[in-house]
């Protein structure tokens, strides 16, 4: 990444062919490329100086709240993202514990209306993804 | 009500469409709030526990145990007051050039046994918790720590392989480094294995909708059209009504497909969510995001690849994004799973 640019405002270059040896070379990342992996990539080991890994999970999970809401991919089919188990274990188990208590309610309602036989309400479609 | 209506039909999506961003954004502002409650009550216990052992400890802190940091301990390296900063790690022996890190601070070796860990003196007061809280939540603070982690681990990857840190992983002397490296030794020689000969390319494909909506209105319209007069004005009804979905098809279709060959070719493929646009600035709409592991020897292949599919989906309203060599953050064994 030498051609980095540290404003990071604006986006990595188009490809264009490095100027040794013939080798193709992308173009540089933005700021966004560079927080991406260097908060929520690369290896994790407890250093002395504990900074709560909370803090950063924190501050990206902002980063990341900023775009969900006109998330055009998703609405286009294209959330594979969304299954990556490295989407905060938090932020996911939150959604699933709470889509497994709604799907409890709607059937306890179904019950009630008599939709569905008594005791055969076992929920077998697991979570998630 | 009426608010609601008047946005839906200001922003052309559909009533479904809407009330599933509703309660998509219902779900995050609600994980937000809970991350932002768990962060005020970490640091009110954090903060009492802190006050309690200032006043109960006497005795030194025990150095053999790593679970409680030494946070007393005196740097064995570095200035006084100074801790250790670690950007990465590589076999000993590595040919890695030196060059400056966070704060311009000289990048040295820290070896222990077949292991060498790339790191630079920082200030303590700087990057003990309280402080470095503040500074990670600090836009121009975190850009300056990340763009100097991102150079050096870059310099040391563009000559050797090298497994990547999390930002702001940090010791108290060197001693205290190599005890890490020794520790981890497995889990890095196996890191290493890997990594060895291959870079992270990241590949991002953008979405014009105006123009994809085009693309999709003359795909459909083009032999419809050309009927009678009546007839001509019920299939722009239909190609109106069908733009939409078709777009989708076809932005789906084009990103599928290049997922699928780019997998192909490499070694390992990460699907990342969309990015912040505030934060990237991009144009158009982010409909990829992805990492791929690549042999350094299939990188110039790659690349063409990219170009390739770039051109044919280019009529479509669609840009693709080609960066890299990264140094391989988003593969490091026993983190996040390939998405094929």
């Amino acid at each position: 990444m030498s051609a980095m640019e540290p404003t990071g405002a604006g986006r990595g270059g188009p490809l264009t062919p490095s100027a040794s040896g013939g080798q193709m070379a992308g173009g540089g990342g933005s700021l966004a490329d560079v927080l991406e992996r260097v908060l929520d990539k690369g290896v994790v080991i407890a250093g002395d100086i504990q900074i709560n890994l909370l803090d950063i999970e924190l501050l990206t999970i902002k980063l990341r709240l900023i775009v969900a809401s006109v998330d055009t991919a998703r609405r286009m089919g294209i959330n594979w993202w969304e299954s990556d188990p490295a989407l905060s274990a938090n932020e996911r188990s939150s959604l699933e514990d709470e889509n497994r208590r709604l799907r409890e309610r709607l059937e306890a309602l179904e019950r009630k209306a008599g939709l569905l036989p008594e005791g055969d309400g076992t929920p077998t479609e697991a979570s998630g993804g | 009500m009426d608010d609601l209506e008047r946005l839906v039909a200001r922003s052309g999506l559909t009533t479904d469409e809407m009330a599933e961003l509703i309660s998509e954004a219902r779900a995050e502002a609600r994980a937000e709030v809970k991350a932002e409650m768990r962060a005020a009550f970490a640091r009110r216990i954090r903060a009492q526990a802190g006050g309690e052992e200032a006043r109960g400890h006497d005795e030194p802190p025990a150095a053999a145990s790593d679970a409680t940091p030494t946070r007393d301990a005196t740097p064995a390296a570095g200035g006084e007051g100074d801790v250790a900063y670690v950007y990465c790690v590589a076999d000993a022996g590595s040919e890695l050039s030196g060059g400056t890190g966070i704060a311009g601070a000289q990048v040295e070796q820290v070896s222990a046994g077949d292991l060498t860990a790339v790191v630079s003196y920082v200030p303590r007061a700087e990057f003990a918790e309280d402080a470095l809280r503040r500074n990670l939540n600090d836009l121009h603070w975190l850009e300056a720590a990340a763009t100097a982690h991102q150079d050096v681990i870059d310099e040391a990857s563009a000559t050797s392989t090298i497994v990547p840190l999390r930002l702001c992983t940090i010791y108290n002397d060197a001693d205290r480094v190599r005890t890490m490296l020794t520790e981890q030794r497995d889990r890095f020689a196996e890191a290493l294995d890997v990594l060895r000969g291959k870079s992270e390319w990241g590949v991002k494909v953008y979405a014009d909708l105006a123009a994809l909506e085009t693309a999709a209105r003359t795909r459909l319209g083009a032999d419809q059209i050309a009927g009678s007069e009546g007839g001509a004005y019920f299939a722009r009804k239909r190609v109106e009504r069908n733009a939409r979905d078709e777009a989708r098809r076809i932005a789906r279709e084009c990103v599928e497909d290049a997922h699928t060959r780019f997998s192909e070719w490499a070694a390992d493929a990460v699907v990342n969510r969309p990015q912040s646009r505030e934060l990237a600035g991009y144009e158009g709409e982010m409909l990829l995001n992805a990492s791929y592991l690549m042999d350094d020897d299939r990188a110039p292949e790659f690349a063409k690849l990219v170009r390739e599919l770039e051109e044919r989906c280019r009529r479509d309203g669609l840009r693709f994004e080609l960066t890299g060599p990264w140094p391989p953050y988003n593969f490091v064994p026993g983190r996040a799973e390939a998405v094929q």
